[in-house]
C-alpha cells in the first residue's frame, strides 16, 4: 500500500511545524520530511521537538546534504534522534540546493563521490562501527565512531533529480526521493533507479520509491495553482535545459526566472511562471484533480507520495483535505 | 474578565468554531514568537491530546491568539454576537 509523507519548511518558529506535524499524524501520513537549508530553522532542533510531540510518524532530515553538515554530524544527530523516536527516524541525503548553497561559499564538489563517501560514513557510525576511510571528499583516515549507536538502523534515502544520482539511489539506497511531480519525470527517473539497482544486484521492490512532489491543494482550484507559483520558479530556476525543454518550455524562460530570482526580485520572477509550468512542476488543484495526477504517479510505480512544499495557501487546511479526502482514497 | 473566566463562559455549541479560528490566527500569526514557551508547550500538549475545546485549553489559545495578534483575536469576539460581549471594543 502506498505511504504519505508531507514536507515541511521550518520557516517558521518551531511550534507550527509540530502543530502541523501533529495534525498530520492524526490524519495517517506516514512519513515527515524536513527541509535543511542553513537559512531556515535548524532541521535537528526542530527534528527533535516534532519527534517529542508525535508517537508513528516516521521522520528525518529530507533531505540533508554533506556540504553542510558533515556526515559524521548527521550520524550523530540521527542517531541521538533515534533515542527520542526509537525505529520511527529516517534519513534522506542529497546534494543539497546550489542556491543556498552559494551564499556560504560552498559549492558542490565531486556530488556523486559525496554522497557515496556520506552514506558509508553514515550507516558505519550510526551501527557503532568504526570507519577509516580516505576518498575523494571525505577523510576518515584517522578512523572514527560514535560512542553511541542508533537504537534502530536508520533507512537512508538519497533525494535525486540527475540521472547518475538515481542511478546511485537505486544501488545503495533504502529509498530514493525522486524529486519530480510529472509522471513523466518520474518514469524517466524510475529507468535509471532501476539501472542502479540491478547493478547491486537488486530490484525497484527493494526501495521505497517516493516522488517528492510540489504540491498545492484547495477546494479552490485556482488558489491551489497560486499558491504553488513560487515554489515552481524556484524549481524552473533550477531545471536544467533538457528537462524544461522535455515539458516543452523555453530554456530561456528558466533562465530569466533564474537571473530574476539570484537578484532578489521575486515578483519578476513569479509573474513568469506559466500555467504549463506549474502543470509540469507540481500537483496542484482541487482534490479531485490532484488525486487523478496521483493515481497516475502511483501506476508507474511510486510507493511513497510526498507532499511536499507549499501544501496549500492553508496549510493546516490543506494537510485536511489531504488527510480527510485524498489519502483515504488511496488506502482504504 | 481573565482569560479562563471566558473560556468557560464560552458555550458548549461554539467551543469548537472559537478553537477554530483562534488555532487558525495563531498559525497564520507572523507574530507567534511572542507566544512565551511555557504557553507554547502547554498548547501543544493541548493540542496533542485533544483538548483545545476544554477550559483549560480554550484559556491557553485565547492567551496565546492574544498575545501574537491581540486586534484579530478582539475583532473575531466582537463580530461573534453570543461572544461580544466578552470583549468590548
Amino acid at each position: 500500500m502506498v505511504k504519505f509523507g508531507i514536507e515541511f519548511v521550518p520557516n517558521d518558529v518551531y511550534w507550527k511545524t509540530v502543530w502541523y506535524a501533529i495534525q498530520a499524524e492524526d490524519l495517517g501520513f506516514d512519513n515527515l520530511w524536513i527541509t535543511d537549508h542553513f537559512n531556515n530553522r535548524n532541521v535537528y532542533t526542530t527534528l527533535a521537538v516534532t519527534a517529542s510531540f508525535t508517537e508513528r510518524i516516521s521522520l528525518g532530515p529530507g533531505v540533508t546534504n554533506p556540504y553542510l553538515i558533515h556526515p559524521a554530524v548527521t550520524a550523530q544527530a540521527i542517531a541521538s534522534l533515534s533515542e527520542i523516536a526509537p525505529g520511527r527516524v529516517v534519513c534522506g541525503i542529497g546534494a543539497g540546493d546550489r542556491t543556498t548553497l552559494q551564499y556560504l561559499n560552498i559549492y558542490q564538489k565531486e556530488p556523486l563521490a559525496a554522497i557515496r563517501e556520506a552514506i558509508a560514513i553514515i550507516r558505519a557510525l550510526t551501527s557503532g562501527t568504526s570507519l577509516e576511510l580516505k576518498g575523494k571528499v571525505f577523510d576518515l583516515s584517522k578512523g572514527a565512531k560514535l560512542n553511541f549507536k542508533a537504537l534502530n538502523p536508520i533507512p537512508i534515502y538519497i533525494g535525486a533529480q540527475g540521472s547518475k544520482m538515481l542511478m546511485l539511489a537505486g544501488e545503495i539506497g533504502d529509498g530514493v526521493l525522486i524529486n519530480a511531480s510529472s509522471p513523466k519525470d518520474v518514469e524517466e527517473a524510475l529507468l535509471h533507479v532501476r539501472a542502479g539497482a540491478l547493478k547491486s544486484g537488486r530490484s525497484l521492490e527493494d526501495l521505497d520509491v517516493a516522488a517528492y512532489t510540489s504540491f498545492s491543494v484547495a477546494e479552490d482550484g485556482k488558489q491551489a495553482k497560486s499558491a504553488a507559483i513560487p515554489v515552481v520558479a524556484f524549481i524552473v530556476a533550477g531545471c536544467p535545459s533538457r528537462v524544461l525543454e522535455h515539458h516543452g518550455l523555453s530554456p530561456q524562460d528558466g533562465d530569466l526566472i533564474r537571473s530574476f530570482l539570484s537578484q532578489g526580485k521575486f515578483k519578476d520572477a513569479f509573474s513568469r511562471v506559466t500555467d504549463e509550468m506549474i502543470e509540469a512542476f507540481s500537483i496542484s488543484g482541487t482534490p479531485e484533480e490532484c488525486i487523478e495526477k496521483m493515481e497516475r504517479l502511483l501506476r508507474i510505480g511510486v510507493t511513497q507520495f510526498v507532499v511536499g512544499s507549499p501544501i496549500g495557501r492553508n496549510v493546516r487546511r490543506a494537510i485536511e483535505i489531504v488527510g480527510k479526502e485524498i489519502i483515504p482514497r488511496f488506502k482504504a | 474578565m481573565e482569560f479562563k473566566e471566558i473560556a468557560e463562559g464560552i458555550p458548549y455549541e461554539l467551543r469548537s468554531s472559537v478553537m477554530e479560528r483562534l488555532v487558525d490566527i495563531l498559525l497564520r500569526s507572523p507574530n507567534a514568537t511572542k507566544v512565551p514557551s511555557r504557553l507554547v508547550w502547554a498548547l501543544l500538549f493541548d493540542w496533542k491530546a485533544k483538548r483545545l475545546q476544554e477550559p483549560e485549553g480554550l484559556k491557553n489559545l485565547l492567551e496565546a491568539a492574544i498575545l501574537a495578534e491581540p486586534e484579530k483575536t478582539k475583532a473575531f469576539f466582537a463580530q461573534e454576537p453570543r461572544l461580544a460581549r466578552y470583549f468590548k471594543i
